[in-house]
């Protein structure tokens, strides 16, 4: 009973009452949005691309990162500014909630929670629910903006349109055509997973050097195409049903719920030790 | 009393264990892109001793080796990539904890407000600014002492990836050492300014972490803005972008002087508007 009311607590200040949680994805949809119907907009009336973009495509341009980085003098790396927006803005939106939380009144509600247990278990699922409801937030603005420029809603994805948006020149890609559902769901669980693992590393660390790491994870993961670096799994272009050498879907969702429960664990050890009279 | 307040400031910036920290989270990144460099250098050593042709030895320098002078290596995108945080960690902090301590008003009571803002000013612009340069200095004095300072020359220029249109080109292959040496005084005054939105984003929020990463999602925002700008494919941008104009290397376009200090003097104005006259004026009893 008492968690229900924890978590109450956290969902309705962390979630409903967080203005910024429930309007700043809203306003990045609308933004790469227009980019994105810009550019088909571009490449269909200069005869690059044979037809008009679908839905599919946009989720693509949202959580397609990029593709394999070779590194070479005349090559420079170009982080992909999209996806890197999209998975570094939440965790700095999520950043502070929980410890604003653990000091001045705060602390009260820490108390009347009656354990670490219950009040920590409380903030991963809150964590975990707003970065579901970051993400949903997106893709039905998304949706809603679709259905107002006549872009047909269907999980259909076209590779010229994808070739030219992600400047593809040597690697292999497979030719799909569609957007399977583990693909849609996987990046998510990503991003639930490196915010979980942030929130713990700031027990540890202060906050600002868990997003520190989590800027570099992410970053080092746009570089290198490695199955151990879990940015990989959330960008689209990774993918091995895309990229012939890319990284497995299934393995993807296996890591990404290992590390969201293992950082959760560390994270509730932690606690249970955590000098919150001191740190404060 | 100004440069008492000053010296206070000073002293508390550069002095405290995050600007150390910072410094050392910095040299450490570098330390990749050093490992990367050290190990191609010594492999074209290698294969230099295996083959009777053109040695080629300007390809291989210490300015396109060192962190600032490549593009491709993990060390130098992620340097890069987190330099206004950086820049932002060493001190932009302080205005927002000094701000809920109450030492705002016991230090604006003593020496005035205009002192006091001032002071802060000058100590935030310095902490980013060193913050940020330091661990670049370090990187590149590190790579001195293992690839020659040999003079780059135009042939190679991919290698480089200092091109004819590029900002300062003509200084690069002809006094190398004073072009990284301006590039080190770009990024040092821009990270110093970076550090200056930290100290602004006090007088809004209320959390110092908050403050410290806010410059840097301000300049990602800015960096895909370059999207609505780079529309063709065959025009020749300018790059707007702080995040790859601070790059002594072009990461995509070349930088330009009229860009990077018209960025500087927008920011330097903001800043200065903010914390001086805004922040002046507000009640901090």
């Amino acid at each position: 009973m008492r968690f229900i009311k924890d978590l109450v607590f956290d969902f309705r200040q962390g979630i409903l009452r967080s203005g910024t949680l429930l309007l700043v994805p809203a306003v990045i949809a609308a933004v790469t949005f227009f980019d994105f119907y810009a550019k088909a907009r571009r490449y269909l009336e200069q005869g690059m691309i044979q037809s008009t973009v679908d839905y599919g495509d946009y989720w693509f341009y949202l959580y397609g990162g990029m593709c394999e980085y070779i590194p070479s003098p005349d090559n420079p790396f170009q982080f992909p500014a999209v996806w890197t927006l999209i998975f570094l803005v939440l965790p700095f939106i999520i950043l502070n909630y929980p410890f604003r939380d653990m000091y001045g009144v705060g602390q009260q509600i820490l108390v009347r929670s009656g354990r670490r247990s219950l009040w920590w278990l409380s903030k991963c699922c809150w964590n975990f629910c707003g970065t579901v409801l970051y993400h949903l937030i997106i893709q039905a603005a998304g949706l809603v903006l679709s259905l107002v420029f006549e872009v047909e809603i269907s999980n259909r994805i076209h590779m010229d349109f994808i070739n030219l948006v992600f400047n593809i020149r040597y690697q292999e890609v497979w030719n799909p055509s569609s957007l399977p559902v583990a693909a849609l769901l996987l990046p998510v669980l990503v991003s639930a997973a490196i915010n979980m693992l942030q929130m713990t590393v700031s027990l540890f660390i202060r906050p600002m050097f868990g997003f520190f790491s989590v800027a570099v994870l992410l970053l080092a993961s746009a570089y290198l195409l490695s199955p151990l670096l879990i940015g990989n799994y959330a960008m689209a272009f990774r993918y091995d049903w895309v990229l012939k050498a890319g990284v497995s879907m299934e393995a993807g969702m296996r890591i990404a719920v290992i590390l969201l429960l293992l950082a959760a664990l560390t994270g509730l050890v932690r606690f249970w030790l955590y000098d919150i009279l001191e740190s404060e | 009393m100004l440069k008492r307040m000053i010296g206070i400031e000073l002293r508390k910036a550069l002095k405290n264990k995050l600007f150390y920290i910072t410094i050392l989270l910095g040299c450490s990144i570098t330390m990749l892109s050093f490992v990367n460099s050290i190990a191609i250098y010594q492999n074209e050593l290698l294969m230099q001793e295996h083959s009777a042709g053109n040695p080629m030895q300007a390809l291989s320098n210490v300015f396109n080796n060192w962190s600032g002078g490549e593009t491709f290596s993990l060390g130098s995108s992620i340097y890069f990539f987190v330099l206004p945080l950086l820049a932002a960690i060493p001190y932009g902090w302080s205005y927002c904890e000094e701000k809920q301590c109450g030492y705002v008003r016991m230090a604006a009571a003593r020496g005035g407000k205009t002192c006091y803002y001032l002071s802060k000013y000058i100590a935030v612009f310095l902490s980013g600014g060193l913050g940020a340069v330091i661990p670049l200095l370090f990187n590149f004095l590190l790579t001195s002492l293992f690839i020659p300072a040999t003079l780059p020359t135009p042939v190679y220029c991919t290698s480089n990836g200092v091109f004819f249109s590029s900002l300062m080109s003509s200084l690069y292959y002809t006094v190398p050492v004073l072009y990284v040496l301006l590039y080190l005084c770009i990024d040092f005054v821009f990270c110093g300014l970076i550090a200056c939105i930290s100290y602004c984003a006090a007088s809004l929020v209320r959390h110092r972490s908050v403050t410290v990463i806010l410059p840097m999602l301000l300049l990602l925002s800015f960096h895909y803005s370059r999207q609505f700008i780079y529309t063709s494919s065959t025009i020749r941008y300018k790059e707007i972008s702080p995040m790859y104009f601070l790059r002594p290397v072009a990461a995509a376009y070349t930088a330009s002087w009229a860009v990077i200090l018209a960025e500087a003097a927008v920011l330097f104005t903001a800043t200065m508007v903010v914390s001086m006259v805004w922040e002046r004026k507000h009640e901090i009893y």
